[in-house]
């Protein structure tokens, strides 16, 4: 198994595909379940992996800390969620595209799931976000906000809020 | 049940496997990331900057009086840049004198979409999981959708079975409009990498904030298409539009040396 901290990053490397197998074909697995968590959508999830993965891939020299691989991917993956979210909507209200070309919001069709979903589909980008990545990917809360981009304090409050909006009635402390 | 479990549940629900999307991903990034990059400053080319704007201003004169002198010039220029790539125009005309062979079909009729080529283990496909067509070349509309005033375009992906090589005729028809679907480059991908737009242009269209030509075929040329990760499958990744009012039933026929192909896809 590859251990990011021994990777080139350097943008120097040779961009191969071996390059890519080894720091980032093991990452569109975790990005994928991301997506899907958050789009609730699977083909828009494989989309915005693959978008995101782009992206990654052209600014993978810039990465100072090669620890932080996963969660600098992670967290271009959750921007990508949320850039795909803003375009379907933007494009089914401004282009009016015929039924069978539209791009069909299989998050409207597929959300109509549990409570929970229900639930989570509510929250806020942010808070959808760190649910999904202490919950469903089961990281720790410091890997968490090196996601989202804040402190692990922050990352805890906001989790905290996250879950009292899902479930008024549970016990914090049981549940994280 | 612990509210952990109860999210993994949640979403496992809506999260469908996706075994080859690692292989896909991949060979998409690497189709996709030609474009050249500029250059970093070096800190001893710092000063320079003040400069870059007064040299820029002089290099836009020049270049300006150079295409007003010479049109000829820059018309033999300008067909170089939209189609750099050398292709077979004896070969390439044989494919388009080949009869289109596609149907059309009431308005509201089922559209007879397949054939689709399996291949959950990857073997069959190279980089993908399935694909339509029966061979040797085969398609999957899947990619990211854009949408302009004129219609949609897709970001397609085309393989072409590694035992075959040479050029390939690609066109495609509404069935139910008899609409003609329009090939153009991806504009993030300023290299061709043997897929090449062509037949007759179709006008111009703004796609991802670039102007983006039209036209009503797509060539591949085999020997100069990048591979998938494996190095063996040859790939290209164009856009397809299909202008507004398209029924979405679409028809292809891939011709090449010994080989007819037919699919329909419904998008």
């Amino acid at each position: 198994m590859l251990r990011v901290a021994d990777s080139p990053l350097s943008s120097a490397q040779p961009r191969s595909g071996q390059t890519f197998t080894d720091l980032l074909a093991p990452l569109v697995e975790p990005g994928y379940r991301l997506a899907c968590a958050m789009l609730h959508d699977a083909p828009a999830a494989e989309d915005a992996v693959q978008e995101a993965s782009l992206i990654a891939w052209r600014k993978l020299g810039r990465l100072q800390d090669q620890s932080r691989l996963r969660a600098w991917f992670l967290g271009i993956v959750a921007n990508e969620c949320r850039n795909a979210r803003r375009r379907r909507w933007a494009t089914a209200v401004s282009h009016g595209l015929p039924d069978t070309l539209s791009v069909i919001s299989g998050e409207e069709r597929v959300l109509q799931g549990t409570d929970l979903r229900n639930a989570m589909r509510r929250l806020p980008h942010d808070d959808r976000l760190v649910v999904v990545l202490y919950f469903y990917l089961d990281m720790p809360l410091p890997e968490v906000a090196a996601v989202v981009g804040g402190a692990v304090g922050a990352v805890r409050r906001r989790l905290y809020r996250a879950v009292r909006r899902m479930r008024p009635d549970i016990v914090i402390e049981e549940a994280i | 049940m612990s509210l952990r479990a109860e999210i993994h549940d949640a979403i496992d629900e809506v999260t469908p496997p996706a075994p080859m999307l690692a292989s896909r991903v991949g060979a998409y990034v690497l189709a996709e990331d030609r474009v050249v990059r500029r250059p970093r400053l070096g800190t001893w080319m710092r000063p320079l900057r003040g400069m870059a704007g007064v040299l820029a201003a002089a290099l836009v004169v020049v270049l300006l009086a150079g295409l007003v002198l010479g049109g000829r010039l820059w018309r033999d220029w300008n067909s170089t840049v939209t189609r750099p790539m050398p292709i077979n125009h004896t070969q390439l005309k044989a494919l388009e004198a080949r009869p289109l062979n596609l149907p059309l079909i009431d308005a509201g009729a089922a559209c007879p979409a397949g054939p689709i080529l399996e291949s959950p283990s990857g073997s069959e496909l190279g980089p993908l999981a399935y694909g339509d067509g029966v061979g040797p070349v085969y398609a999957q509309g899947t990619g990211p959708r854009y949408a302009t005033g004129w219609g949609t375009y897709i970001l397609t992906a085309y393989v072409v079975r590694p035992t075959f090589t040479g050029l390939i005729l690609i066109r495609a028809r509404d069935l139910q409009t008899n609409q003609v679907v329009v090939f153009a480059h991806n504009p993030l991908n300023k290299n061709y990498y043997g897929a090449i737009p062509n037949g007759d242009m179709a006008g111009t269209d703004f796609v991802l904030e670039h102007k983006v030509p039209k036209y009503t075929e797509l060539a591949l040329q085999t020997e100069n298409m990048y591979r998938d990760l494996a190095g063996l499958w040859p790939v290209a990744v164009p856009l397809q539009g299909f202008s507004k009012g398209s029924s979405g039933c679409i028809g292809f026929q891939v011709d090449g040396t010994g080989f007819t192909e037919h699919f329909v896809v419904s998008y």
